[in-house]
C-alpha cells in the first residue's frame, strides 16, 4: 500500500517535531516546511493527502496559503489549521479549512486526527 | 466518388451516434427530472421544517413545511436570504442571539453535526417559535465545509407540558428538602434553647462571675447565624441570586463555612475528612452563600455515597484547593466511596437524576450546582469507578484583583486574676470550632493558664514564641491541620520541640494511635470531649517530655499529599504522550536550543524596537513550552507576547528577563534531572 503523505507547514520547532514523531509512528510521511512560501512552493509541485497548516508564520500565513491554493489548484485533499486560539474559527472554517486544531495539540488529537483523515 | 461515399458513411455515423446521444441524454433528464421530484416530493411530505444552506449559510433548499411554521407562502421569500435572519439561538448577550454559541460551533465542526439543541425560529409575521434544531455539515470532497442541513423541531407543545412537569416535580422536591432543613435547623436550635435556660437560671442565682454569660450568648448568636445560614441555601434551592452578594470572596473561607454544618456528620458515620489548603489563594469573585451549597452539596453526595460502605475501611474525604496555571482557583473533593458507574456518571447532572431511594434526594442537587458553578464562570468535572470512589473538580476563574487576607489570626483568652495563678501551667488549645472552644476553656481556665490557637498556623506561631506546658489540638482544621502543626513545632531546636502534644479525634483505634506516635504527638483524646477524659488525659501527659518513636519520622504521614515538586515542566505526562524516554530529551534539547537562539533574537528585536518580531519568538517559544508541559515558562513567554502584541515594548526588558529566568530553570531541570538521569542508565 502507497504511504500517505502528508505536508506540514510550521515555523515552531516543537511542533514539527511532534507532529512527525506522532505521525511517523503510523506510517505515515510527514514533510515539513519552515515558513509559508515554502510551503506553497511545496504543495504546487507535489501531492498530498493531507494538508496540515500552521496559522501565523513567517512569509505567508496558513489562510493565504489556502486562499492562493484554491484559486489555483482545484484537487486538494483537507486541509486543517493548527492555531494558539480560536478567534475567527467560522471565518476559518468557511474559507476552506476541514478543522481547526488548538496548541498545544496532544497525542490523543493527532490520533484522532490520523483517523480521521489519512485510514 | 470514393471521397463522396466515404463522407456519406461518415455522416451516417455521426448521425447515428447523436441521435444515440440524443437518447441517452433525453433518458439521462428523465431520470435526472424524475429523481428531482422525487427528492422534492420526499423533501416536502417530511413533517419537520428542512433548510439546507451554502457555505455562506445562505438558504438554498427548504421544504413545505418551512412555510407552514413561519407562515410563508412562497419558497421565494425566503430562498437567498440567510439563516441567521431567520434562526437564532436562545442565550442573549447583549441583545445579540447569534444562532450558534462559539462552543455549539465548535461542536458542529469537531462532529459534523448537532443534535436537538435549542433556537429559535422567526416567523413572517416576527413571532418566535422555540425548536429543537439540528444540523448537520455538508462538506465537499476534499472536507471544506460546503453548507448546512437544518432540521427543526417545532418545541411549543413540549415546553409547555415539561414547564408543567417541571413545576409539579419542583414543588415536590421543595417538600422533601424542607424536611430536611427542619432536621438541621433542630440541632443548633436545641443549643439556643439550651443555652437559654442555663442563661436564665444563672440570672435567676445571680451568678455574673467571669466570662460564661458572654460566652453563653455568644453561642448563642453563632447557632443562631448558622441557623440563618441553613435557611439562605433554601433561596439557592430556588435559585434567585440576588446581585449584592456578588463580591470577591476567599474559597478557603467558603469551604471552612461549608464544612460547619456537616462536621457533626462526618464524624458520625466515622468519614475522615482531610484537607490539603495552602495558606492563601486568590479571592473568586461570586456568591458565598451559593458557594457554600456547591460545597455541602459535594460533600453531602460524598457522605450518602460512603452508605453501605464498611466501617472497617478507612473512610475518608480528601479536598484540596490550588491554584492552576495561575488563574484558576482548583477545588478538588476526592472520596473513597462506592463510586459510580459510566452510565451514572454521565446523567449525574441532569435536573431529577438520583440513585437515591424515593424521598431521600430531590435529584436537583448536581444540576443546580453545575448551573451556579457556570454562572460562577467556573468548571466542574467528575471522575468515578464504580467501586473505586469519586473526585470532583471544580475550578473558578482568580478575581483579577486578588486581595491576601492576613494568614495569621490569633486569639489569645488569658484567665483572669493572673496575679494569683502566675503559676498555673500554661496550656495551648488549638481548635477552631467555637463550641468546642468554649466548652473546653469552661472546663479548663479555672485550673490553666489557657491560651487558644484558631488554628494549626496560629498555633506554630504562638509556640515559636511562647513556652507551653501542654499543647492540646483538633486535627482538622482551616489554614493548617494539627498534624501539620505538630510537625513544625517539633522541629529540632524549637521552643516547644518536647512539649507534650495530645490530639482530639474522632478515630482512636490502635492503629491510629501508633500512627499519631510517629508523628510527633504524645496521646489521642478521643472525641466527643468529657470534662473528666479531658482533665486525665492532660494530668497523664503534662510534665513528659516527648521523644521521636523514630528517627526521620515523618515521612509517613497520611495526612500530606505526597510533596509536590515544583519542577518546572510535567515531563511525566510528556514521556507518557510520546512513550519514549529518547525520542521525550531528544525534542526537550533541541527545544532549549531553539529557545536559546529565540531569546536571542528577541534581545536584538527589543533593541530595535521590532515588536512584531519580538511578538513571533515569545509566540514560537510559549507554543513549545505547552507542547513540552512547561507551565511557568509558558506562561512567562505568553506575558511577553501579549506586551508585544500591544505593541509596547518598554516593559519587554523586564519581561524578557522573566522568561530568561524561567527558561533558565527550565534548562537547568532538563541538563541536570532529566539528562543526567539518562547519563547514569547508559
Amino acid at each position: 500500500m502507497l504511504r500517505k503523505r502528508v505536508l506540514y507547514a510550521e515555523d515552531e520547532y516543537t511542533n514539527r517535531v511532534l507532529l512527525k514523531f506522532h505521525f511517523e509512528r503510523h506510517n505515515i510521511d510527514v514533510e515539513v516546511a519552515e515558513d509559508g512560501t515554502k510551503a506553497l512552493e511545496m504543495l504546487k509541485n507535489n501531492k498530498y493527502d493531507l494538508i496540515i497548516l500552521d496559522r501565523y508564520m513567517p512569509g505567508m500565513s496558513g489562510e493565504e496559503i489556502v486562499s492562493e491554493l484554491t484559486s489555483e489548484l482545484s484537487d486538494l485533499p483537507p486541509i486543517i489549521a493548527i492555531s494558539s486560539d480560536d478567534s475567527g474559527k467560522e471565518k476559518l472554517i468557511n474559507s476552506g479549512f476541514a478543522e481547526i486544531l488548538i496548541k498545544p495539540v496532544r497525542k490523543d488529537k493527532y490520533d484522532e486526527i490520523i483517523k480521521r483523515y489519512l485510514s | 466518388m470514393d471521397k463522396k461515399s466515404n463522407k456519406s458513411r461518415s455522416s451516417f455515423d455521426e448521425k447515428k451516434y447523436s441521435s444515440e446521444s440524443f437518447d441517452s441524454v433525453v433518458s439521462a433528464l428523465e431520470e435526472a427530472k424524475i429523481s428531482a421530484d422525487y427528492l422534492d416530493n420526499v423533501l416536502n411530505s417530511v413533517y419537520d421544517p428542512i433548510i439546507v444552506t451554502d457555505n455562506k449559510r445562505n438558504i438554498k433548499t427548504i421544504n413545505r413545511a418551512v412555510l407552514e411554521l413561519l407562515g410563508y407562502e412562497n419558497e421565494k421569500e425566503l430562498i437567498g436570504r440567510p439563516l441567521d435572519e431567520i434562526a437564532f439561538g436562545t442565550e442573549s448577550k447583549k441583545g445579540n442571539r447569534h444562532l450558534f454559541r462559539p462552543e455549539t460551533f465548535e461542536q458542529l465542526v469537531l462532529n459534523g453535526y448537532i443534535k436537538e439543541y435549542s433556537a429559535i425560529y422567526k416567523t413572517k409575521a416576527g413571532d418566535k417559535v422555540p425548536v429543537s434544531f439540528s444540523s448537520r455539515m455538508l462538506k465537499n470532497k476534499r472536507g471544506a465545509f460546503a453548507g448546512l442541513v437544518c432540521v427543526a423541531r417545532d418545541m411549543r407543545e413540549h415546553n409547555a407540558l415539561q414547564s408543567q412537569l417541571a413545576q409539579s416535580l419542583k414543588l415536590a422536591a421543595i417538600g422533601t428538602m424542607s424536611a430536611g432543613i427542619a432536621h438541621e435547623l433542630k440541632n443548633p436550635l436545641a443549643v439556643v434553647i439550651g443555652k437559654t435556660e442555663i442563661l436564665s437560671s444563672k440570672l435567676a442565682e445571680e451568678i455574673f462571675e467571669d466570662k460564661s454569660l458572654a460566652n453563653d450568648l455568644e453561642t448563642i448568636l453563632f447557632c443562631s447565624e448558622r441557623m440563618v445560614a441553613i435557611i439562605d441555601h433554601m433561596r439557592v434551592f430556588s435559585r434567585e441570586s440576588k446581585d449584592n452578594d456578588w463580591k470577591l470572596v476567599n474559597v478557603l473561607e467558603i469551604i471552612d463555612k461549608s464544612f460547619i454544618l456537616l462536621e457533626e456528620r462526618l464524624e458520625k458515620t466515622n468519614i475522615k475528612l482531610i484537607k490539603e489548603v495552602p495558606g492563601k489563594v486568590p479571592e473568586i469573585s461570586g456568591d458565598g452563600n451559593m458557594l457554600i451549597s456547591v460545597f455541602q452539596n459535594l460533600i453531602t453526595n460524598s457522605i450518602d455515597a460512603f452508605k453501605g460502605v464498611s466501617d472497617k475501611k478507612e473512610k475518608y474525604i480528601r479536598m484540596s484547593v490550588s491554584l492552576k496555571e495561575r488563574k484558576y482557583v482548583e477545588i478538588v473533593f476526592e472520596d473513597n466511596a462506592q463510586g459510580m458507574t459510566k452510565e451514572v456518571m454521565s446523567n449525574i447532572f441532569n435536573p431529577f437524576f438520583t440513585t437515591k431511594d424515593m424521598g431521600e434526594g430531590t435529584g436537583l442537587g448536581l444540576s443546580i450546582i453545575y448551573g451556579i458553578i457556570e454562572d460562577h464562570r467556573g468548571t466542574i468535572e467528575v471522575s468515578s469507578k464504580l467501586g473505586g470512589g469519586t473526585t470532583f473538580t471544580v475550578r473558578f476563574p482568580a478575581a483579577k484583583k486578588t486581595l491576601f487576607k492576613s494568614p495569621v489570626e490569633q486569639v489569645v483568652f488569658t484567665s483572669k486574676s493572673k496575679n494569683k495563678n502566675e503559676k498555673k501551667l500554661k496550656i495551648l488549645l488549638v481548635e477552631d470550632y467555637p463550641p468546642i472552644q468554649e466548652m473546653i476553656m469552661e472546663h479548663l481556665h479555672k485550673d490553666y493558664n489557657l491560651v487558644l490557637a484558631k488554628d494549626g498556623r496560629c498555633a506554630v506561631s504562638m509556640a515559636s514564641k511562647t513556652k507551653f506546658d501542654l499543647i492540646i489540638t483538633d486535627i482538622n482544621m482551616p489554614v493548617m491541620n494539627g498534624i501539620e502543626a505538630t510537625k513544625l513545632i517539633r522541629k529540632e531546636g524549637a521552643l516547644n520541640s518536647c512539649v507534650p502534644i495530645i490530639v482530639m479525634s474522632a478515630n482512636t483505634d490502635d492503629g491510629d494511635i501508633k500512627k499519631y506516635l510517629k508523628l510527633g504527638i504524645n496521646d489521642t483524646l478521643a472525641k466527643p470531649i468529657y470534662k473528666k477524659k479531658l482533665l486525665s488525659a492532660i494530668a497523664k501527659n503534662i510534665g513528659l517530655k516527648y521523644t521521636s518513636v523514630e528517627h526521620n519520622s515523618g515521612d509517613e504521614t497520611c495526612v500530606e499529599s505526597p510533596p509536590d515538586k515544583d519542577s518546572p515542566m510535567d515531563y511525566r505526562v510528556f514521556l507518557e504522550e510520546l512513550g519514549s524516554e529518547e525520542v521525550a530529551l531528544s525534542i526537550l534539547k533541541g527545544y532549549i536550543t531553539s529557545v536559546e537562539e529565540q531569546l536571542l533574537t528577541i534581545k536584538n528585536a527589543i533593541l530595535k524596537g521590532d515588536h512584531i518580531l519580538v511578538h513571533r519568538e515569545a509566540h514560537s517559544i510559549k507554543g513549545g513550552a505547552g507542547n513540552v508541559f512547561a507551565n511557568d515558562l509558558m506562561d512567562a513567554a505568553k506575558e511577553l507576547e501579549y506586551s508585544a502584541k500591544q505593541g509596547k515594548l518598554e516593559d519587554g526588558t523586564a519581561f524578557l528577563e522573566k522568561l530568561s529566568s524561567e527558561f533558565e530553570i527550565f534548562r537547568h531541570y532538563v541538563n541536570n534531572e532529566l539528562l543526567e538521569k539518562l547519563g547514569d542508565v547508559t
